[in-house]
């Protein structure tokens, strides 16, 4: 059986974060094979610029790097027109729904590929109909550890609590989840095998816990590298030979 | 017959920026499982620290093998040890206590090598991006 390969698909680079050499050393040090950074909204060629020395310190650490967008737009519209911008640009376009329309317009949209909630609006946000949307569009929904990390005990189980009466019945529906650390420091980062001790708590089943941190968001830099390369057409469809 | 309880034996690395004694890191980790599992739930899975090397912060913790996710999931979910932000990586999981020390003395031999660069970028302070 081939080694599993863990992935951590959210470690932030903005805000107030550590430099990204030394999340890409904690990244290896922890086991991961493979990190996206994520990125907000900012002017594409400062995004390139970042990417490229990114790219650079992580190969000299045979860490296998990908970016990510985070969009939280609060209109449906404003997402639209980042999408236009962002898409071809990044391997990987998450977005944190706040409200109904936004979260109704990202699961019907395949230009988005992971949707994430904050852990008091999932109740609401995540009902049927936006499950069955996600689910004809081939989303992921993500879970970031960091939101389940808090001072006070009522808050964590409130948010465990409404993440696995949501998730459990997306996950049932064939949803696939992504659990990611969501850190923006070195020591808010964690090992994969913690991560889908966490993930467990959530999903309640091992495998899809495992899954979640290794096969999963795997899968999903694989499709989309094969999208942004030049030879794609549509899915199933691309050029071989051109004359 | 009383049933044989199988141990698991995890060692593991602490990265904090501060230094923790032995009694800040059992309190810390007992806080935290209490806190996810509650008392029935340390009840269920007597966690006992074996040892702690303060100057490699890493060492050794025994616990049942059914209580092992249990165990993973609160050092997951602990975010300070006496005041210092910190965390706690599990580096390898033994059966047998002679085992799980050899381990321990390899890595930390194997973390000599690497590791002093990244703890002193974690005492820097962050950076943020406009």
């Amino acid at each position: 059986m081939p080694k599993r390969r863990y992935v951590d698909l959210h470690v932030k680079l903005y805000g107030d974060h550590d430099p990204p050499e030394l999340l890409a050393k904690m990244a290896k040090h922890l086991g991961f094979s493979l990190i996206a950074f994520s990125l907000d909204p900012t002017p594409l060629q400062r995004c390139n610029e970042i990417m490229g020395e990114v790219k650079k310190t992580c190969e000299q650490l045979g860490l296998d790097v990908a970016f990510r967008l985070d969009l939280q737009p609060l209109r449906s519209g404003e997402l639209k027109s980042l999408l236009r911008k962002y898409r071809r640009t990044f391997e990987v376009i998450a977005v944190k729904c706040r409200n109904v329309s936004v979260a109704r317009v990202a699961a019907r949209d395949r230009r988005v590929d992971v949707t994430c909630f904050d852990p008091s609006d999932v109740p609401s946000l995540l009902d049927e109909s936006q499950v069955n949307l996600m689910v004809e569009s081939g989303h992921f929904i993500e879970v970031n550890l960091l939101d389940l990390v808090y001072e006070q005990p009522e808050k964590q189980a409130r948010a465990l609590w409404n993440y696995r009466v949501a998730i459990e019945a997306a996950v049932k529906k064939g949803v696939p989840l992504i659990f990611s650390s969501g850190s923006s420091k070195a020591l808010e980062m964690r090992a994969p095998r913690e991560l889908s001790s966490v993930a467990l708590l959530v999903v309640g089943n091992e495998r899809l816990a495992r899954d979640s941190v290794s096969i999963n968001p795997m899968k999903l830099i694989e499709v989309n590298r094969e999208k942004l390369k030049p030879t794609y057409v549509q899915p199933g469809v691309k050029v071989v030979e051109s004359w | 017959m009383v049933k044989r309880v199988r141990w698991r034996y995890l060692i593991f690395h602490l990265h904090t920026t501060g230094s923790p004694s032995l009694e800040d890191v059992k309190k810390a980790l007992k806080r935290s499982f209490r806190c996810l599992f509650g008392v029935y739930g340390l009840s269920l899975c007597q966690l006992k620290v074996i040892s702690y090397d303060e100057t490699s912060k890493l060492g050794v913790l025994k616990c049942p093998h059914k209580g092992v996710p249990m165990v993973r999931a609160s050092i997951a979910l602990l975010s300070d040890i006496a005041g210092n932000p910190s965390s706690i990586h599990v580096v390898a999981i033994s059966g047998t206590l002679k085992r799980a020390m050899m381990r321990l003395n390899f890595a930390s031999e194997k973390l000599k090598s690497h590791w002093r660069e990244v703890e002193e970028g974690m005492k820097k302070p962050s950076q943020a991006t406009e």
